[in-house]
């Protein structure tokens, strides 16, 4: 038997919908990912549920307090816009340094979570901006922070007819951000190491930092010595001295781990550097 | 400067471009006969084992599906590399194999109705094998050889000597000796692996194939089914690309094979992991190269000694290694010589030939060498060249083609000029991004003459009555335009517009004899047979023209001038076709006496993030002697394409396989070259120079225009660093390997 598409309107169709479905549920977002996998076949009686006519998977909001972002949006959508340029400006250059033109104008941020690669970009800027994604499925709403997505590389924790809807940013006006990666090349590439790092200016001047670092392990990690650093105002040397041991502890014995700990440098002064010019533009200073 | 010339000299553009720019060109996967049944190849996924037993039973109950396996094809060993009988390519390979020996191996062949029934049947196809060691290492492989191949050949060893090296050696001021290495590379032409074969009426087969050698094919596929070349027609088809990859024959003999079985037409198509991992590759090098200099930094003599890995099959790898070689008298002026190599089998994709044959690496070899030797004796780099760099008209001290008209000083002379070498040379930045120049100079051939191997190309021309023309020949463009370029050369003879010139392409039962696409003899051999031939057109024009009006005839601007009168070409032809009862149509043979040097020298300026290992090239020039550029558009984009493969050589590009054998890539997501975000702006400079034995003075660049880039890049990023990196490709990871050790050794 083959497997059978279904191109749901609303989610009450959809969750009807695979409420009969027996085999594997395939829920299809830009498909730049799914396509290659699945290019030799679906196993029978496997369902295939396109997305791209779920209206409320769209849409990317302001509400008080955090901009709601729909899972169908794509890398394009994210990083051309301009709400997220000003307030979540490194999802926007995630979204602009993934894969090439072709691939950002169908990949999605839901497929990029879902995803579960460690190599991901979106995750990695989302982790810092301490966004959650909302999980819907037949039994209900669920909320996470993206931080904790993928159960292990290439497989996240949705459940079985269990889909992301929604990501919702946390936003701050006082807060600056930035995301690096570095890949094999300058363009097209799968991230070696990204980093995303995220400074909020408080009252008395001090700055609380969030840095996040993808490509060590399934889910994007939280550099907390590298933000000690950043927050007490440390000097460059010491913020890349505890980004390459953060490197080291992440990856012990790794065959990657050479050129991480050196690179992963190199993801910190570009950060640091592009900080401080954003700072600069609101008259303060890191 | 020469004469005043009408097509030669001008830009023509491929007429496909468009065609091709926007998709709609049909390549033989766009257009196969649709009776054809469909063959799904059944590789191994093995690196080294022996197939213990093959079970079909599954994949044939599906209607319609036949497999072929290893149990029943012929068991002729032939070499994919070799392209005329007797030229002694050690045989070692078969139509399919039941002892596979490399991942990508060949074991069978399922035939269907279509193709998704064909993938699916070999799905079912259980195979069992019993693994064996894998052999990946080149240097150690020499001990390995008895598990892999029973023919008890460890290696393939050939030597390349004059002069007396070792008192060269003895006497020498300055001594340096480095280990270079070149990584094996995949061709990466668009258009994947294809063909299509069968059945002749009365016996035989016609292949159809997009390939470089067609009549390389008729003989190999002869030779592998015990059929008369007579009863082998091979039609060399539309080509997305070659670069050497297409070559040697890889599919050709089992698609005819079971076209002969099946007695029905077969068409075979593989995906790019197929390709990657099932056809050829460049062959990866290692050698310890040494030069012996006197007190004044000239060349006494130069030692090399090179381990070739050829794969799983030996095919054209030997030929490689000596190709590598014989390169290396032909640029510098060196006094004495010993080249030794040996190439050698290792459980991986079988390498061949890939543009430049050997080239890249042997310049990559000597011209990285070159550089560390310069900077350990504190030699400038140009003023070492200059001084040692061969002069025009030299011999070749190995006994091949004199030089010709070469003029490497000259390119190095004005692209030092142009590029601000003096200014460039020293390197600068000292925090986090170091910047540095290099440049490579290099060489190539044009054809076979004075070589082993025979050169010889034939084509007919003939001028129809409409005053447009036909050029038959055994070409093969692979996208080059050579076809074009000839058209040009045609045309400039007879002043016949080369858009009224139709020029044919190889096929072994119809057209001329050729020997191929290869050893960069396009233009400079294929070229002047053109030429030839035109001419010989336009004189057996004018002497029927003569003979029919009794006055003088001489062609004159696309007209032939009768006495007083001109008159249309397609006139005159009319009447002598009538009166004369001849057709203007002549047959020329030509058999080249020249084989000059094209040379040229790269230069490039990179930025080196210390911190990544990412190396920016900021600046890149190419100078080159083609003697005269018969299509300079053309010319450029063989050296914008051939820059941009040698950068991979240089900085990304390598099909490395792991321990057991398993390659650590098969598609382009882990095997990258450079694009255009990478790439940098290339300029060009052709110098004006011509060269006797070719069309209007021209010679080579498709092959040479990757040779030296990957050097030129690794002489800039040790100028930068001050490392001594020697093996390619300069990935981050080597690079910040050096830079660690290179920081553990000053601290």
């Amino acid at each position: 038997m083959n497997a059978a598409l279904f191109t749901p309107k609303t989610l009450s169709e959809l969750f009807a919908h695979i409420a009969g479905c027996a085999g594997e549920i395939h829920f299809v977002a830009g498909a730049t990912d799914w396509i290659p996998r699945h290019a030799k076949g679906l196993s029978p009686d496997s369902a295939v549920i396109d997305l791209s006519s779920l209206e409320i998977l769209r849409g990317i909001k302001k509400y008080p307090g955090h901009i709601a972002i729909g899972s169908m949006e794509t890398m394009t959508a994210l990083s051309e816009n301009e709400l997220l340029r000003a307030e979540a400006a490194c999802l926007a250059e995630a979204a602009q340094k993934l894969g090439s033109w072709q691939i950002r104008n169908r990949a999605t941020v839901g497929g990029n979570i879902a995803n579960a690669s460690p190599a991901a970009d979106t995750p990695v800027a989302l982790a810092a901006l301490g966004a959650a994604v909302i999980l819907q499925s037949a039994d209900g709403r669920r909320e996470l922070p993206v931080s904790q997505m993928a159960a292990a590389p290439g497989k996240s924790i949705l459940r079985r007819g269990e889909l992301i809807t929604e990501i919702h940013v946390p936003i701050d006006e006082k807060r600056i951000s930035a995301f690096g990666k570095i890949g094999s090349r300058t363009e097209v590439s799968i991230a070696r190491l990204n980093m995303a790092a995220c400074v909020t200016f408080g009252e008395s001047k001090k700055a609380a930092a969030s840095i996040f670092v993808g490509a060590l392990g399934a889910n994007p990690l939280r550099a907390e010595a590298a933000e000690k650093i950043l927050n007490d105002g440390g000097a460059a040397d010491a913020f890349c001295d505890a980004l390459s041991a953060f490197a080291a502890d992440a990856i012990p014995g790794r065959a990657s781990l050479p050129y991480k700990r050196r690179a992963i440098r190199a993801l910190g002064e570009d950060i640091l550097k592009d900080l401080q010019a954003k700072a600069q533009k609101r008259g303060m200073s890191l | 400067m020469s004469a005043e010339r009408t097509f030669v000299g001008k830009n023509f553009p491929d007429p496909a471009a468009f065609e091709k720019a926007v998709g709609s060109y049909e390549y033989i996967t766009d257009s196969f006969p649709d009776n054809a049944l469909h063959g799904a190849i059944l590789f191994s996924d093995r690196a080294h084992a022996r197939v213990v037993s093959i079970d079909a039973s599954a994949a044939e109950k599906i209607p319609g599906v036949r497999v072929l396996t290893y149990q029943e094809a012929p068991t002729e060993r032939y070499n994919s590399g070799e392209w005329f009988p007797g030229q002694d390519d050690h045989p070692d390979e078969l139509i399919l194999t039941g002892h596979v020996r490399h991942v990508g191996d060949r074991v069978a062949l399922v035939v269907a109705r279509d193709a998704q029934t064909a993938l699916r049947a070999r799905e079912l196809v259980k195979v069992t094998y019993e693994d064996l060691p894998a052999i990946v290492d080149p240097v150690a492989a020499e001990d390995a050889a008895h598990l892999m191949h029973d023919d008890g050949m460890k290696s393939f060893p050939g030597r390349i000597a004059y002069g007396d090296v070792e008192s060269a050696f003895a006497k020498a001021a300055h001594v340096a000796a480095h280990t270079i290495s070149t990584p094996k590379i995949h061709h990466a032409a668009m258009e994947t692996h294809a063909l299509y074969a069968a059945p002749l009426p009365g016996g035989g087969v016609e292949v159809r194939t997009p390939c470089q050698i067609a009549y390389g094919v008729q003989y190999t596929v002869a030779r592998a089914l015990s059929l008369p070349f007579a009863k082998v027609r091979v039609v060399k088809m539309r080509t997305g690309g070659a670069f050497g990859g297409k070559q040697e024959v890889v599919f050709e003999p089992l698609c005819a094979w079971a076209a002969c079985v099946m007695k029905k037409p077969v068409f075979i198509s593989t995906t790019r992991e197929e390709t990657m991992l099932a056809t050829r590759t460049r062959a990866a090098a290692v050698c310890r190269v040494s030069t012996a200099l006197d007190e004044d930094g000239m060349i006494l003599g130069r030692k090399f000694d090179v381990i070739v890995d050829a794969g799983a099959y030996l095919t054209g790898s030997k030929k490689v290694m000596m190709a590598m070689g014989k390169k290396v008298p032909r640029l510098y002026r060196i006094p004495a010589l010993d080249y030794s190599g040996r190439t050698v089998r290792t459980t991986t994709t079988p390498a061949g030939a890939c543009r430049g044959y050997g080239s890249p690496q042997s310049h990559a070899i000597t011209e990285i060498h070159t550089d560390l030797l310069c900077k350990k004796f504190a030699l400038d780099p140009v003023e070492f060249r200059m001084k040692n760099l061969a002069e025009p008209f030299d011999d070749d001290p190995s006994g091949a083609s004199n030089l010709g008209n070469i003029q490497i000083r000259k390119c190095l002379e004005v692209g030092a000029e142009k590029f601000e070498w003096k200014k460039l040379a020293a390197p600068s930045g000292d925090g986090r991004f170091k910047r540095g120049a290099g440049f490579a100079v290099c060489t190539h051939g044009n054809g076979y003459y004075k070589t082993i191997y025979h050169d010889v190309a034939s084509m007919s021309f003939r001028i129809f009555e409409d005053g447009s023309a036909v050029l038959r020949a055994g070409l093969h463009d692979l996208g080059h335009s050579l076809t074009t370029a000839l058209a040009q050369i045609a045309g400039e003879v007879t002043g016949i517009n080369p858009d009224r010139i139709t020029v044919l392409e190889a096929d072994t039962l119809a057209a001329h004899y050729d020997i191929g696409c290869q050893a960069s003899r396009g233009i400079h051999v294929q070229g002047e047979c053109a030429r030839l031939c035109a001419q010989e057109a336009a004189a057996l024009l004018c002497r029927e023209a003569e003979k029919l009006w009794n006055v003088s005839a001489r062609l004159e601007k696309g007209m032939l001038r009768v006495g007083a009168e001109v008159i249309e070409i397609g006139e005159a032809v009319r009447q002598i076709e009538m009166k004369n009862r001849v057709s203007i149509d002549v047959l020329v043979e030509h058999r080249p006496e020249t084989n000059p040097a094209s040379c040229g020298v790269h230069f490039a300026d990179v930025t080196v993030d210390t911190l990544t290992g990412f190396v920016r090239i900021n600046k890149y020039l190419a100078v080159h002697d083609v003697g005269t550029a018969i299509n300079p558009e053309a010319v450029t984009g063989q050296i914008y394409g051939g820059v941009q493969m040698g950068i991979g050589m240089g900085l990304c590009e390598e099909l490395a396989f792991d321990a057991k054998g398993k390659p650590s890539a098969r598609n382009f997501d882990k095997y990258h070259m450079v694009n255009a975000p990478d790439m940098p702006e290339v300029e060009v400079i052709l110098l004006d120079s011509e060269e006797d034995g070719g069309p209007f003075g021209a010679k080579s660049i498709g092959e040479i225009a990757t040779v030296p880039p990957a050097p030129a890049i690794a002489n800039a990023v040790n100028r930068a660093l001050g490392t001594e990196l020697t093996t390619l490709p300069l990935t981050p990871a080597r690079i910040l390997e050096a830079l660690d050790a290179l920081e553990q050794k000053s601290l």
